[in-house]
């Protein structure tokens, strides 16, 4: 029942007119008739004036529960509730008036009638006054409405205090009221506190201020404030105020530094108030029904609401190259509606631009990759409430372009690869600060990048007579420059047309060059002739277990080691050096002697710090050919793998020996130093 | 076929089967049916789709998001390892100058350290051997090892307040995909594809690249269940597109199988699962039914997408020449612009390779050579092409890594250990203030200062950033409603436009 009670008692702002304009029409049709009164005048009079008196008990019954409600100023309420009751009861009086055939009934009536009019004046003022607030006939214009958009960089102050005060307090505590001598208007005022002295601050040490103290009196003391019959704060603004107050009522706090709790954030949360171009839309345009949102998604149209409850709506045609006249006109309906329209990479040209029309409140349209030229941009011109735009790939040009000075709410602008110039964008980015227009990215940022090398591929690292090599780059326009000599190519080098065959053992080394581009680092491959055949090999000890390949013979297979040194075509040593023997199928003039090794210093792999030589006709006795010191290796964590090459004085020799040097412990440089370093080799090769 | 609708179908299914199925009430009920009329049971479930049926936009199970999206997409730059924050972000001269000091007690505060550090008996600071410069218009410190990543310094948000649960690479990786570190839920992507569904009905909403990186080419795998569906239905497990002759495996027809050959045998096991469906009313089958139809139009959409023949020139300059290569980081940055401007919704790279226990100098600085060009062409890229207001950036690994050295410190080499209380990200795109630095960390770069961040949390704002309440976003399982961020996470206001 309650519940109904309410409901009626909403009726009164309604019902309320009916009397109101029935009786001012009664007054045009009584002035009017004056002069030619008939019965028929009479009558319809009567059913005026009894209709105007039935609606005024409505209205003021109705009048009465809301009343009840409570909310409302106790002085004005009763002053709009009895001048009601007498206003209802002076209408009722005109019409039994009316009726009634005395003489002193007539000289009355007028009179009575333009009391009447009187009261319905001065009862409506104060009812305005109760629902519009008391200077909404004469306020002051001047101070504006506060609005939060975000709280947290709110004033706690002047953004939300004060206007609570204005709202609840300054109705009595103003420069034409001065109750209490307080003054809540602004700062100063305040500050300064009324005849009790000051409300903000607390007069004794364990009493709370003044102001606090009032306000949480209850509502049926005397002292309690606002007054009863005054409009209360509501639990939301007395949250603020206690909590304003107990951050020693500061004036210049922003929100966002001060502490809250969960409660209060949520409060805060609620005075923000949403004034962006999306949500002002979105108060003026109606709801979309689902079905319409299932009929477009069913067509490959790809529509979908901006967010839960909201009226805007999102379309998404990017992609569609099939796109007609009939597509647009099945959006025609909600257009006000769509904010987001997609059509990047279709089909639309100017041609179709006159569809565009509609979507009168777009916000973003993205129109990418598509045949569009100025035709479009003379419709887009006239979308106020465009934020962004997107014409990359168009073919839109400066002229078009110009156009678009006057889209008051545009923020970003793409117009990569189209036909607007640097310089007119320049100039519109100078004209609109607050526009961001892209073109391309700064081409500095990426200038001149670094090339790959390019690969280097043989069928094989060894070779009896020739050997063709090949080279290849993923960059079709990339050149490629080698050396075959050893020295570091760079682009006046040999320049690679076809692959090139080779009959002497060779490093190739090549780099990519192309114009625009930084050169490549140097990519090297060292390629072995063999003259010999290899009878046997033996080594003066095994290898580590876990890397012994397929034995010694894996140093004379001609399987070159990969840069995956488990790939079981190296043979590794840890922490010390080993000696081969080599055994040729027949005596040879052996003139160089060429040793692979691997190096990863992460891996504890280290280069050979040097190599002995020996040669020897009878296997027993052999003579020093060659030493060399490499020495150890420099700081660094690559990984790699090279041949180290001898040249000895050319001997006749059946058996060469091989001591490849160690240095046996991890330096001084490296993460685990003193450890067991390791030494992995692949392929001896005598020439 | 959305999930939703399956479901919906599914319990409609079931309704109709214990109505008027093997029951008592069997013919009372089919009489009761033809007095109710059809509508009481609704459309019958739909029947196969085929290539060209289905509406555009295979949406999810929210019909709308939760409030307005400020990002269509994500492509989240994963650096699997833990990229030290202190060579890349969080500068820390103080490290330099008391290089070799032992880090004070106060300052580890208990930490709980992985089996690799814990049996150290001392932990020499060591600050970063590669200098920091400013760069853009707020000054941020950003590494000598990161040219081009500096020169965007305008358009990137860094949060050097990142912290997580987590000090091993599996329970990291599987806390920042999944919400947990325990495996078993859905990534990341997976949940988005349940939620909002394919925008191309062409490609999966959830794709997946890999590269290696230079810097430990050997280093850690990664593992499918990291883009896996966990308990969701299996259509929204992620894709991975390979670097190699079949980018997406299975995807191409046996030899001699003609295009009508593959399509008539679609429609005939597309028929046998509808029948056993309509017996058993198992969603599964409708997903693996859906699956195949996805898997046959991928046919043609993937090769589109992953040829990039017709990219110039000075596409490659930005993202450098590597993007020529297949399966390397540079490569698939330009794939993933490719795969957003095909509507893609959560398009993950992962680049292996970060984790520097050892030889950290040598190995970041090719690591971060493999990935600095290409992930700032990628934002410069989406940016030219008006995609960076709707596409959010993420770049970042599972932890970070600390201010102490694994192992023997000497003049030029350290390495650095598992570190969770504090690392560094970026963010670019769509909705995310540029060019600031959110967070702070105390002079030893071990302890958050202000701001801090949990992966929580950076979930939460992922999802935000999409029109996604996290906290709404849920799927009931053994009982459970579960969600990414599992039963915490705030979304990180501070940092949003």
């Amino acid at each position: 029942m309650i519940a109904q009670t309410l409901q009626i008692g909403n009726l009164h702002p309604l019902v309320i007119h009916l009397p109101i304009g029935i009786l001012i029409i009664g007054f045009v049709l009584e002035i009017g008739f004056r002069k030619k009164p008939s019965d028929a005048v009479r009558d319809i009079l009567l059913m005026v004036l009894g209709f105007g008196a039935l609606t005024a008990i409505i209205s003021l019954g109705t009048g009465w529960l809301l009343a009840d409600n409570g909310g409302y100023d106790e002085t004005l309420l009763f002053r709009h509730r009895w001048l009601a009751v007498a206003f209802t009861v002076l209408t009722a009086g005109l019409y039994f008036l009316k009726r009634s055939a005395t003489a002193i009934a007539k000289k009355l009536y007028m009179p009575l009638y333009i009391v009447v009019l009187i009261l319905i004046g001065i009862t409506g003022h104060y009812g305005g006054s109760m629902t519009h607030g008391e200077d909404f006939l004469f306020a002051d214009k001047t101070t504006q409405k506060v609005v939060i958009e975000d709280v947290d960089k709110a004033l706690v102050y002047n953004d939300i205090i004060q206007p609570i005060f204005d709202n609840k307090c300054v109705s009595c505590h103003n420069t034409s009221k001065i109750k209490g001598g307080l003054l809540m208007d602004t700062k100063e005022n305040l500050l300064a506190g009324g005849d009790s002295g000051s409300i903000l601050d607390s007069v004794a040490p364990d009493k709370p201020s003044l102001f606090l103290h009032h306000l949480q009196l209850p509502l049926e003391d005397e002292d309690h404030m606002p007054p009863k019959g005054k409009v209360q704060p509501t639990a939301d603004e007395l949250a603020l105020l206690e909590w304003w107050m107990a951050h020693g009522h500061c004036f210049d706090c922003v929100v966002g530094t001060m502490e809250k709790t969960e409660q209060l954030q949520k409060i805060l949360k609620n005075l923000e108030e949403d004034t962006s171009t999306r949500a002002m839309i979105a108060k003026e345009v109606s709801v979309v029904p689902n079905a319409w949102l299932a009929d477009l998604n069913s067509s490959n149209i790809s529509a979908s609401r901006l967010a839960i409850k909201s009226p805007l709506i999102l379309i998404n045609l990017y992609g569609r190259t099939d796109l007609t006249p009939g597509d647009f006109k099945a959006l025609k309906k909600y257009a006000k509606n769509i904010v987001e329209l997609n059509l990047g990479h279709t089909n639309f040209n100017d041609t179709l631009a006159p569809s565009l029309k509609a979507f009168k409140n777009l916000t973003k349209l993205q129109l990418q990759k598509t045949a569009i030229a100025e035709k479009s941009i003379d419709v887009i011109t006239e979308f106020e409430h465009l934020e962004s735009l997107n014409l990359y790939g168009t073919e839109v040009d400066n002229k078009a372009f110009e156009k678009l000075e006057n889209l008051p709410k545009l923020t970003h602008l793409y117009l990569w690869q189209t036909n607007i110039t640097k310089e007119a964008m320049d100039a519109f980015a100078n004209a609109h600060p607050e526009v961001n227009v892209q073109g391309q990215i700064d081409s500095d940022i990426f200038k001149a990048t670094k090339l790959e090398p390019p690969t280097i591929i043989a069928d094989t690292d060894f070779f009896k007579d020739s050997l063709q090599i090949a080279m290849e780059y993923v960059f079709n326009d990339a050149q490629i420059f080698y050396t075959l000599d050893g020295s570091i190519p760079d682009s006046t080098s040999l320049p690679y047309s076809k692959p090139l065959t080779i009959h002497r053992s060779t490093e190739v080394k090549a780099v990519t060059h192309a114009p625009g581009w930084n050169l490549s680092e140097v990519t090297a491959s060292s390629f072995k002739k063999i003259s010999f055949d290899v009878n046997a090999i033996t080594l003066n000890k095994n290898p580590n277990e876990r890397y012994k390949g397929h034995g010694a013979q894996t140093l004379i297979d001609q399987k070159r080691g990969t840069v995956n040194f488990v790939d079981g075509n190296w043979i590794g040593f840890e922490g010390s050096n080993f000696t081969a023997t080599i055994q040729l199928g027949k005596e040879e003039q052996v003139s160089s002697v060429s040793v692979g090794a691997f190096s990863s210093p992460e891996k504890w792999i280290f280069y050979p710090t040097g190599f002995k030589v020996w040669t020897s006709m009878n296997g027993t006795d052999f003579k020093l050919a060659k030493t060399l010191n490499v020495g150890p290796e420099e700081i660094n964590t690559n990984t790699k793998f090279r041949f180290f090459d001898m040249d000895i004085a050319p001997t006749s020799a059946k058996y060469v020996r091989v001591q490849v040097n160690s240095q046996l412990k991890n330096p001084e440089w490296h993460p685990n130093p003193g450890g067991n370093s390791w030494l992995f080799v692949d392929e001896i090769v005598l020439n | 076929m959305s999930e939703k609708k399956i479901l919906e179908e599914r319990s409609l299914i079931l309704n109709r089967r214990s109505f008027l199925g093997k029951t008592a009430l069997g013919v009372g009920g089919v009489a009761l049916a033809s007095l109710l009329g059809n509508s009481f049971f609704r459309k019958s479930p739909k029947g196969l789709l085929t290539a060209d049926e289905g509406p555009a936009g295979v949406k999810g199970i929210l019909d709308s998001l939760h409030h307005p999206a400020k990002i269509k997409r994500v492509i989240y730059l994963f650096q699997s390892g833990g990229p030290s924050q202190l060579e890349l972000f969080d500068y820390k001269p103080l490290l330099n100058q008391r290089r070799g000091e032992d880090l004070p007690e106060s300052i580890r505060n208990g930490q709980r350290l992985t089996g690799m550090t814990s049996g150290q008996d001392k932990f020499p600071l060591v600050g970063s051997q590669f200098g920091f410069q400013q760069h853009g218009k707020n000054g941020t410190w950003i590494s000598d090892l990161l040219p081009y990543t500096a020169k965007m310094a305008d358009d990137i948000c860094i949060i050097k307040s990142m912290y997580t649960e987590a000090i091993n690479h599996d329970p990291a990786v599987t806390f920042f995909q999944t919400g947990s570190q325990q495996p078993g839920r859905p990534s990341i992507g997976s949940w988005l594809s349940y939620g909002l569904g394919s925008e191309n009905e062409n490609l999966p909403a959830f794709t997946v690249l890999l590269s290696r990186g230079s810097g430990r080419p050997n280093g850690q795998p990664l593992y499918t269940r990291l883009w896996g569906n966990g308990f969701l239905h299996s259509l929204h497990q992620g894709v991975q597109f390979r670097a190699a002759k079949d980018p997406v495996l299975y995807l191409n027809d046996p030899k001699g199988m003609t295009k009508e050959g593959k399509r008539a045998m679609l429609d005939q096991i597309a028929a046998l699962n509808d029948r056993h469906f309509q017996e058993s009313g198992d969603p599964e089958i409708q997903s693996r039914i859906a699956q195949y139809e996805m898997a046959y139009r991928m046919q043609t959409s993937v090769p589109e997408v992953i040829n990039t023949d017709n990219e110039p020139d000075y596409i490659y300059k930005m993202y450098g020449a590597d993007a020529k290569i297949p399966g390397t980081y540079a490569a698939n940055c330009l794939l993933a612009r490719r795969l957003a401007e095909q509507d893609v919704r959560f398009i993950q790279l992962y680049h292996m390779g970060w984790d520097q226990h050892d030889n950290l100098p040598g190995a970041i600085a090719k690591q971060a050579k493999d990935v600095d060009q290409a992930s700032a062409a990628l934002v410069a890229d989406l940016k030219q092409r008006g995609m960076l207001e709707d596409t959010l950036v993420i770049w970042g690994g599972e932890f970070g890594r600390t201010n102490y050295s694994q192992g023997v410190l000497t003049d030029t080499n350290y390495g650095r250990d598992h570190h969770p209380r504090s690392f560094s990200i970026w963010m670019a795109g769509g909705g995310i203030k540029p060019g600031i630095v959110y967070g702070q960390t105390d002079d030893f770069g071990y302890n958050i200062t202000q701001n801090p961040v949990h992966v929580h949390d950076f979930q939460a704002t992922l999802l935000h950033q999409l029109g996604i309440d996290h906290e709404k976003l849920v799927y009931k399982y053994q009982g459970r409603r579960f969600r990414l961020t599992d039963v915490d996470g705030h979304v990180v206001k501070d940092i949003l436009t």
